[in-house]
């Protein structure tokens, strides 16, 4: 007799209850693209994407020369680090809104080991990307443990990582003075063109896309994010694919801080601020 | 009327007191008349919309565009101001521009029936590059003289806004308790479709809580601009968030049904006073988000282990499942669907 | 038409997902009365009460209220009427009161009007004490018990001043004092002039409160007959006099070992109380019980929906425990679920993915899924059961309801279950695909799967079962053998009612 959460993605069977006559053989019956790629609405987002893309580009001084488009791609990489880690969680319905903050905290996690702790950078990284895991960690616990609705609960870690890092840093502290070899991976070029970390963004593209589209874990997202109790009555383990989800998208939020680093050449609390939302839609 | 209803109010409200005690004993400066009206006038316009938060998250629903709402409130009244409209006319300029964007909400979420919180996502992003593309940013500068307080004067203004804000919280509080609807915003939140039996009309009562939502927005955004001089474009940037954690914080529950705006109202002081508090008690105050962040961690949480969290989990589940397993209900399903 | 009808409903039709629930039902109610309106599951019962109280609206056919004829009916102009109406499925809000569920019913719906909070309370702590109910009236519905929520919606409806009151299985789940407590309250209500519909299952009830009676069958009314007139027996003629109006494909088939056993199995949470069953290799077991018997809750028991809290689930006489539906999947057991559209097959995804759901891990080479091999299952198994789809990469939702159900079949059977429990598998779809249903139950049963099947169509379970189990108040109320069961020995044992 409980009311279906209304922020939880409303599985549509409409559809199938207004033509039910019509369905025997139809060949015309072929999904809707946009059903089967955005399970939830998403493509409502998309529409409005594309319409500031098509406005920018028609007003923009240079926002689609092909001059900038590798230059841009280096600025993009961090986003689309998270924009991929994210993916994953919004194919099951829920959002992460806390990755931003994450960057922010990975960073200086990075910056404080490296220079006051003394610890060599390799050491650091890996203390940041740990980092990455715990607060993707908590995440999980909460959301697919615990049973909260994601929204509230990563607007609460949203807070806590970024006021974590601020309170680490008083807000003021900036780290920099990073070595060469360590800048190589966000200012470097290799071949004298390409930028070192769009390697990375396409590792990690090609990885997470395999991981969604081509293997059994990927699709049992699919079919959490149409309906979770239907995942649960095929005998799909709900919470553990939900915990691995929001861990990943903690790890790769601590990623995307180690490249914006070493782009940057600085780590500062503020880092990925305003990220989340940015890349909720992408 | 039994206590145990208000617990998480009344916890909020503890929390609260415990923290005003504490910065009381240890920097009793903090309860200085100026103090105290500078954390009153930095939050007011946050309270009042974390006000129509609250009655959005009661009806079930989220808005997380009102940030975007605010800043384009904002920089509209700053146009108007410069074009010559009267000073007084503004606020019921802002009021029904923000209601027109609330409408929008509200019309895509109460008859397309898509989940708000995509909608509002979206409306977030349109809102605010819009606005980014049509100012490029700037600031307005070169106000009429009397944009800044109402041309009240400072001491006056910041009494109006204070007042303003409260009157908002009192009237709506009023109004949700003791109106058919206010209570329809409950009903709606906590059964839709029990509500429907009881001949309220759902997709109104949404629509209704979205265009009050958008008009409250313009309100806060015109008594956050009279403080300055200069309306910034950017204004308004988090505000959604603010206003959701204070909601949940006070005690209302995001499932929508249950919570009150005095929690709302504890909610937003709790969280606006944190950071003044900290520098008073010698804390670095850029810890205030982890401890905002925190409180919000700590309310969910505390909520489940009062509830003996894994007992209501469960039953919760199986009072679904006998929802759904009732085969003379067995139409029940596509009927809502339909 | 009576001149004392305050309600009159003709030759009534709707129709849900292409399934006619009403076929032209009428009804007419007097005032003063109590009208019963029986009949089985699904026989038409709550679609009806549903479109007089306009929570449904009618396809076709007329409704007079008061004298007034009725074109669009919604909850507000039935409710500004006189209409009230008690659901089987308390419709309350969790998080609101007592004292405001209760007068949410009574007051108008208007949005500006002024409330007045100690009215309410005084008048619901009067309503309550009316039905006889003892509870705090300022605790919230959600954390009432099933009985209690049933008392608001009584006192609720009483209070309601309604000329007309249905009430849908009122007193499924009240104790005896309460129902005596509800009884005179529709006396009085009576006395003043109200009429009442009411729905129940217990024939006895009938009995002592009924003026009239009104059987449904199949969404046709049958008869309308004085209540002092009828025996139970008559009743139960009337109810289930369909004959077997489809030939069943059942073949006798060589029973194996036994496969599935539950020994006492209790689940608090589902209300599943003390359930002991066999099931061996071969066999179909038909559950027969009316709704609320708790068929479904001890499906999902043994499934891991809700885990058992004490018992024995014993697999081919090992003990097994099943907490969750993957281990249960891994013990080789599938459940077929009531709610197609919600639990059955998820509807937004494609035939294929919909088939091996449940069967991922067979197709897993090194984590990475092997879509030939998808293929392939789902082209057997559409090609197999005849499964008319587009394409096996059409949406779920594109297909008829039928088709569904044997893509949600479908993928229970690439699982290679030994225990397949079926709830209602050919609940509301055509009768071909019905028949084609029946038959793959029959196959499987032949290559020696146990087939634990609900059904709440009595021709179904007498066509289909090797034994039948009924069950009553969440336990089993007693078993009968192929040979020997009738649909009014099984209506029997379900209304717990012995000739």
């Amino acid at each position: 007799m409980n009311p279906t959460n209304p922020q939880s993605p409303i599985p549509n069977p409409q559809s199938a209850i207004r033509n039910p006559q019509s369905a025997i053989v139809n060949p015309q019956s072929v999904a809707p693209w946009r059903d089967r790629l955005f399970p939830n609405h998403e493509w409502v987002l998309m529409l409005v994407l594309l319409f500031e893309c098509g406005i920018f580009s028609l007003s923009g001084d240079n926002f689609l020369t092909s001059a900038n488009a590798f230059e841009v791609t280096r600025l993009s990489v961090e986003i689309g680090l998270l924009a991929l880690a994210l993916t994953p969680v919004i194919i099951t319905g829920g959002i992460d809104l806390s990755v931003g903050s994450m960057v922010g905290l990975a960073a200086v996690v990075l910056g404080s080991l490296w220079r006051d702790a003394g610890l060599p950078l390799p050491l650091a990284a890996a203390a940041a990307l740990l980092c990455g895991l715990t607060g993707g960690g908590l995440n999980a616990l909460v959301i697919a443990r615990l049973n909260f609705p994601p929204l509230i609960v990563t607007l609460g870690t949203f807070s806590l990582f970024r006021g974590i890092a601020e309170g680490l840093t008083r807000g003021i502290e900036n780290y920099s003075g990073f070595p060469p070899e360590f800048l190589f991976w966000g200012q470097g070029h290799v071949g004298g063109v390409v930028p070192t970390q769009l390697f990375v963004l396409i590792a990690a593209i090609a990885g997470c896309s395999w991981w969604v589209h081509r293997t059994t874990a990927g699709r049992s997202l699919y079919a959490i994010g149409h309906s979770a109790e239907g995942a649960r009555y095929a005998g799909i383990e709900v919470a553990r694919r939900l915990t691995f989800v929001y861990l990943l998208s903690g790890l790769a939020s601590s990623l995307a801080a180690v490249i914006y680093v070493a782009h940057l050449g600085q780590a500062k609390s503020d880092a990925g601020t305003g990220y989340e939302l940015k890349t909720g839609c992408v | 009327m039994k206590i145990g209803r208000y617990k998480r109010e009344i916890s909020a409200a503890l929390a609260y007191a415990a923290l005003l005690a504490l910065v009381g004993l240890a920097a009793p400066s903090f309860f200085s008349a100026a103090n105290l009206r500078d954390l009153a006038l930095n939050n007011a316009p946050a309270l009042i919309v974390a006000t129509g938060m609250t009655m959005v998250i009661l009806a079930g629903q989220i808005d997380i565009s009102v940030g975007s709402q605010f800043a384009v409130c904002s920089v509209a009244a700053g146009w108007l101001a410069k074009a010559g409209v009267p000073v007084p006319l503004l606020l019921p300029c802002g009021v029904v521009i923000g209601a027109a964007m609330g409408a929008v909400n509200g019309i895509l979420v109460s008859r397309l029936r898509l989940p708000s919180i995509i909608v509002t996502l979206a409306m977030l992003v349109a809102w605010r590059d819009a606005l980014r593309w049509t100012t490029q940013g700037a600031w307005l500068q070169d106000l009429p003289g009397n944009f800044q307080w109402f041309g009240l004067g400072q001491t006056a203004g910041q009494w109006l806004i204070v007042v303003i804000a409260l009157a908002v919280v009192a009237g709506f509080g009023w109004t949700l308790y003791n109106l058919g609807a206010g209570r329809a915003i409950y009903a709606v939140g906590s059964d839709a479709e029990a509500a429907r039996l009881t001949g309220i009309e759902p997709p109104r009562v949404v629509f209704g809580v979205f265009v009050l939502m958008g008009a409250l927005v313009g309100l806060a955004s015109l008594l956050n601009a009279v403080r300055f001089s200069a309306v910034p474009g950017n204004a308004g940037l988090g505000l959604e968030l603010k206003a959701v954690a204070a909601a949940v914080v006070g005690g209302t529950a995001i499932t929508g049904g249950r919570g009150t705006l005095a929690g709302t109202l504890i909610g937003a002081a709790l969280l606006g006073t944190v950071g003044t508090a900290l520098t008073f008690l010698g804390v670095n105050p850029f810890w205030e988000k982890a401890v905002q962040g925190a409180i919000i961690l700590a309310a969910l949480v505390s909520d489940a282990a009062l509830d003996r969290l894994w007992i209501d989990d469960f039953g919760l589940r199986i009072a679904d499942c006998e929802c759904q397993m009732n085969p003379t209900n067995r139409k029940s399903a596509s009927e809502r669907g339909g | 038409m009576n001149d004392s009808a305050l309600l009159h409903a003709f030759n009534i039709t709707k129709s849900y997902s292409g399934v006619q629930a009403l076929k032209g039902a009428s009804f007419e109610l007097r005032a003063g009365e109590v009208h019963a309106l029986i009949g089985e599951n699904g026989a038409g019962k709550s679609t009806l009460i549903k479109i007089v109280a306009g929570a449904a609206q009618a396809d076709g056919g007329e409704i007079t209220l008061n004298g007034r004829s009725i074109a669009h009916n919604s909850p507000r102009l039935a409710k500004s009427l006189g209409v009230a109406a008690i659901y089987q499925q308390p419709a309350l809000f969790p998080d609101l009161t007592v004292a405001e569920n209760i007068a949410l019913g009574l007051e108008p719906a208007g949005l500006w009007r002024r409330i007045d909070w100690s009215e309410r309370r005084r008048r619901a702590a009067e309503l309550l004490g009316l039905v006889g109910a003892r509870m705090d009236i300022d605790a919230y519905a959600g954390d009432l018990t099933m009985p209690q929520q049933q008392l608001v919606e009584i006192a609720r409806a009483a209070g309601a001043e309604a000329k007309i009151l249905i009430m849908d299985e009122p007193t499924a789940s009240l104790a005896e004092e309460d129902a005596q407590n509800l009884f005179r309250v529709i006396r009085r209500l009576c006395a003043q002039g109200a009429g009442i519909i009411y729905v129940s299952h217990r024939l006895e009830e009938l009995a002592v409160i009924a003026d009239r009676v009104t059987v449904l069958r199949d969404g046709c009314t049958i008869e309308t007959k004085l209540m002092a007139e009828v025996n139970f027996g008559e009743l139960i003629q009337l109810m289930v006099g369909r004959e077997l109006s489809a030939v069943f494909p059942k073949r006798t088939v060589e029973l194996g070992g036994v496969v599935l056993e539950l020994r006492r199995l209790v689940c608090r949470a589902a209300g599943v109380s003390g359930v002991s069953l066999s099931l061996r290799a071969g066999e179909i077991l038909g559950l027969a019980g009316l709704v609320g018997a708790g068929r479904t809750e001890l499906a999902g028991t043994i499934f891991g929906l809700t885990p058992p809290d004490s018992g024995e689930i014993l697999l081919r006489g090992m003990p097994v425990r099943i907490t969750s539906p993957a281990q249960a999947i891994a013990c080789g057991i599938a459940y077929l679920p009531e709610d197609r559209l919600r639990h059955g097959v998820i509807p937004a995804m494609p035939v294929s993915a919909n088939i091996t759901l449940a069967s991922l891990a067979r197709l897993s080479r090194f984590g990475s899924m092997d879509f030939r091999r998808e293929r392939e299952i789902a082209v057997d198994y559409a090609r197999r059961f005849a499964i008319r789809t587009p394409a096996i990469f059409a949406r779920v939702s594109t297909l008829s309801g039928g088709n569904q159900q044997k893509v949600a079949l479908s993928r229970w059977l690439a699982t290679k279950p030994s225990v397949l429990i079926l709830d209602e598998p050919t609940q509301g779809i055509d009768v071909g695909a019905k028949s084609e249903i029946h038959a793959l139950m029959c196959d499987l049963a032949a290559q020696g799967a146990a087939i634990l099947m609900i059904s709440s169509e009595l021709p179904e379970i007498l066509g289909m079962s090797d034994r039948i189990a009924v069950m009553r108040g969440r336990t089993i109320g007693g078993t009968l053998n192929r040979s020997e069961a009738t649909q009014a020995k099984i209506l029997a044992l379900a209304l717990g009612h012995r000739n």
